[in-house]
């Protein structure tokens, strides 16, 4: 019964995607957006129903195989379209479906009178079906599929709005880097296949210790090729080109594929992939200081951006630094605990950022915005929240998730005290950018927007003596953007 | 007797392939591809496999290679000589650069391909193949392929044939003529796969060629529901009326 | 002959089709040259097939022809739909497709 539940947590966004792609023209007015979210709330719920299922079982018995279809048993290779319902993939399933129900129900508005409304509302679904199937594959031929999916999706939705050159080009830029990690992924599955013999995660994981030595070459090769994919698809350095250019995209995708679900993938294969990384120091190793070097890059950087949604950017490719570094150092319950708190701040930050975008007419830039806090209080309060919670401030979430893979970090001894000295050092800039963010759009002098919304709705806006600014208008919902 | 063949037909593949990369015409690089195409079949056949040298001749070289014909006739008539830039046109930027970093990088890859499989580790690759037991249902006959395509390797065989419905409906699509970005009249006449479940005026071969504007005009379509907006039908409909993406 | 000699052969093809991929312009050609990879692949996959004696690799290869097919009339309809619109048929000069 479990994987049924696992079965359906797939079949409801395919649904969701098939019937939204092919009635885009027919669906009258927001009904693409409904039928978008009510898949993935049916997807959520059937989520709940496989955790709930699998309350009961000793730590022994939680994992679960369901496969559909025996593809290809020959040679052998076992090519079965099978999932694997276990704690791990269960922890995966809620967040992405939680927070892709949240975001699609503020798509349902953001993207209004959007020429592209129904298509959007394809591609999204499309996106959760993808990340849903790379966390509940059951053997390296399903994550391998979902991976690409997903890299596939990511640049469908980033060059969303597809008259803008610098759009299609940010879109293409993602999914070339993405396509060096799918490489990456599938030669080290071919290392790891090589010995193992078979596909299957469960039959890997056991045989792993049995026909691997710790520190031999092959493993250690495979798993430095895992990192390769892990480092594209979650955008660490040096594959970490693609992130600030896919702000590119509207900002409900920027808040579930690069902030949530899609960036977060690498740190889930790591995870995944434990029993091979153990007997692999020195992979682990490379993934510590890689994902250490890219939290401090990553935050020094978003010091000094002036456009909010690439500090925000910046900030994910930093927490996704303190992920990986977690989980490479054996932290897998911390690195995953802040997975899902990241998921949740950084979804609150980007939305938010969403509606002071749709404020100031699709200006992004923190340089013309000031003095907001008047006129959006809600937005604000959402933003300290978000804020308060990236920095690490008890008792907001984050605190605890940063907190457990620095102690984690810490304990492991030897040099890692450098990881540890810099991951506290990374947390102050956390903490310095995120309100730099927050102060200078929310505080000052309100600008003409705030002043507008203050009095209500546009309200300056109907009294002919008000000069308009004049600004460069990136598309938003409102804006006629491109075609669908 | 077999080896002899086996090199005539080597040196035709790889002269075909050669030819294809390096000549200047494209409607020659066609030609060296069914060459190639043929030269193939005769390998094909060498190693047994009568069924698929078969289809490869009358899918690969006999099909798909006269779908290229049709489009180089049509288009490619822009002449670039390997060395040099186009006949037509001057050269926008400096090939040389590309030319040898695409043969060193094709060279590298040709290296470690032979390596791979050449390699004094691999002996599972010497040798001349499993024996067979010949007969009506034997290796490679179409019996035996058919058998395979619809047991083992069933959902492989439909999702193939779906891909080919996609594919021949999006080809329709691709290639259909539009009038640039008229976005209003587009919107109105754009085609979704809904349209197959709802039909529109009884399908005649008016409404085919001409669209349902000029066949409601004429009084044989069903008038539309809201003020005239008019949907073409799903096939026809494209040469004649003015509707596209 | 030993399959290994099949097995160079596909590795010369593909590794032709891979040269020719990156150095022509003419998109027609890229494709042509795209084909020759795909023969290269199902050579080897035909080899492989008779190595082992079970038909898997001629069913493959027989799906991989199905796909190449699919994939020439896609590409081919692109091309046709460039060449009406007046634009240039060189790979370097169309990068981005809009609209």
């Amino acid at each position: 019964m479990t994987t049924t539940y696992g079965w359906l947590v797939l079949a409801f966004p395919l649904l969701g995607t098939l019937i939204t792609g092919a009635g885009f023209k027919k669906l009258p007015g927001r009904s693409a957006g409904w039928i978008g979210t009510a898949a993935i709330g049916l997807a959520f719920l059937a989520a709940l129903a496989t955790l709930i299922s699998l309350q009961g079982h000793t730590s022994d018995h939680r994992q679960f195989v369901s496969s559909l279809w025996n593809y290809a048993s020959t040679v052998g290779i076992d090519a079965q379209m099978s999932i694997l319902v276990d704690p791990l993939s269960v922890f995966m399933i809620l967040v992405v479906t939680g927070i892709s129900t949240t975001i699609h129900l503020y798509s349902v508005s953001y993207l209004d009178e959007d020429k592209g409304y129904a298509r959007y509302f394809a591609y999204l679904n499309f996106f959760v079906f993808s990340m849903l199937l790379l966390v509940l594959a059951g053997n390296f031929l399903l994550l391998i599929v979902g991976w690409a999916f997903v890299g596939a999706a990511s640049y469908l939705l980033i060059s969303f709005w597809y008259r803008r050159t610098t759009a299609t080009k940010a879109g293409i830029k993602a999914f070339v880097i993405n396509v060096v990690g799918d490489v990456g992924l599938v030669l080290g599955t071919y290392f790891l296949f090589k010995h193992t013999g078979t596909l299957d995660f469960l039959k890997a994981f056991k045989a792993a210790p049995n026909v691997f030595t710790s520190g031999e070459g092959d493993v250690t090769a495979g798993c430095l090729l895992l990192l390769v994919g892990a480092f594209a698809k979650s955008a660490q350095i040096p594959l970490h080109t693609w992130l600030p250019d896919a702000m590119e995209g509207p900002t409900p995708v920027s808040a579930l594929i690069h902030a949530a679900t899609m960036v977060t993938a690498g740190v889930y294969l790591i995870a995944r992939m434990h029993p091979f990384f153990e007997l692999a120091p020195a992979a682990q190793d490379v993934g510590a200081i890689i994902g250490c070097a890219t939290l401090v890059i990553a935050a020094t950087i978003a010091l000094a951006q002036t456009d909010i949604k690439r500090v925000i950017a910046y900030s994910t490719m930093s927490q996704i630094g303190y992920m990986i570094m977690g989980v490479s150092v054996g932290a897998y319950a911390a690195g995953m605990f802040h997975l899902m708190t990241h998921a949740f701040f950084k979804a609150l930050l980007f939305m938010g950022a969403g509606s002071i975008i749709g404020a100031m007419a699709g200006e992004q830039s923190l340089d013309k915005m000031k003095g907001f806090k008047k006129a959006m209080p809600f937005t604000f309060a959402c933003f300290v929240i978000g804020g308060l919670a990236l920095s690490g401030i008890p008792p907001f979430s984050g605190f605890f998730s940063k907190d457990e893979i620095l102690l984690v970090t810490g304990e492991r001894g030897g040099w890692h005290w450098a990881l540890y000295v810099l991951g506290y050092f990374g947390a102050f800039m956390t903490a310095i950018y995120t309100f730099r963010m927050i102060f200078r759009a929310f505080y000052g002098d309100p600008v003409q927007e705030a002043k507008e919304l203050e009095g209500g709705h546009l309200h300056t806006l109907l009294s002919p003596s008000t000069p308009r600014p004049a600004r460069s208008r990136t598309p938003t919902s409102a804006s006629p953007g491109p075609t669908t | 007797m077999s080896s002899l063949l086996f090199f005539i037909a080597a040196i035709g593949v790889i002269a075909g392939a050669i030819g294809v990369v390096t000549l200047s015409n494209p409607f020659y690089s066609v030609l060296a591809l069914v060459a190639h195409l043929l030269s193939l079949a005769v390998l094909f056949l060498l190693l047994r496999a009568e069924f698929v040298a078969a289809a490869q001749v009358v899918v690969y070289a006999g099909a798909v290679m006269v779908l290229y014909v049709f489009v180089v006739a049509y288009v490619g008539d822009e002449e670039q000589s390997l060395n040099g830039g186009l006949t037509r046109r001057p050269r926008a930027r400096s090939a040389d650069g590309r030319k040898l970093s695409g043969a060193v990088f094709a060279g590298a890859l040709l290296v470690e391909l032979l390596i791979a499989l050449l390699g004094s580790g691999l002996k599972a690759v010497e040798g001349n193949g499993a024996p067979y037991a010949p007969g009506p249902r034997a290796f490679g006959t179409p019996a035996y392929i058919g058998n395979l395509l619809l047991t083992r390797f069933l959902l492989v065989f439909e999702a193939a044939s779906l891909l080919l419905l996609i594919a021949a409906v999006g080809g329709v699509v691709l290639a259909r003529r539009r009038d640039g970005l008229n976005e209003e009249e587009h919107d109105r006449d754009r085609l979704t796969p809904l349209d197959i479940l709802r039909p529109h005026g009884t399908g005649t071969m008016v409404e085919g060629v001409e669209g349902l504007a000029l066949a409601h005009a004429r009084g044989t379509a069903d008038p539309e529901e809201d003020g005239g907006a008019s949907r073409a039908p799903v096939v026809g409909g494209t040469q004649a009326s003015g509707g596209g993406w | 002959m030993s399959i290994a000699w099949y097995l160079a052969v596909s590795a010369i093809v593909f590794c032709t089709g891979a040269f020719g991929v990156m150095v022509r312009r003419n998109p027609l050609v890229v494709l042509l040259c795209l084909e020759l990879m795909l023969n290269g692949a199902n050579l080897s996959l035909i080899a492989f097939s008779r190595m082992w004696g079970n038909g898997d690799g001629q069913v493959l290869a027989i799906i991989v022809m199905t796909v190449a097919a699919c994939e020439v009339c896609i590409g081919l309809g692109m091309i046709v739909a460039i060449h009406r619109r007046r634009l240039p048929i060189d790979v370097d000069e169309l990068r981005e497709l809009q609209g």
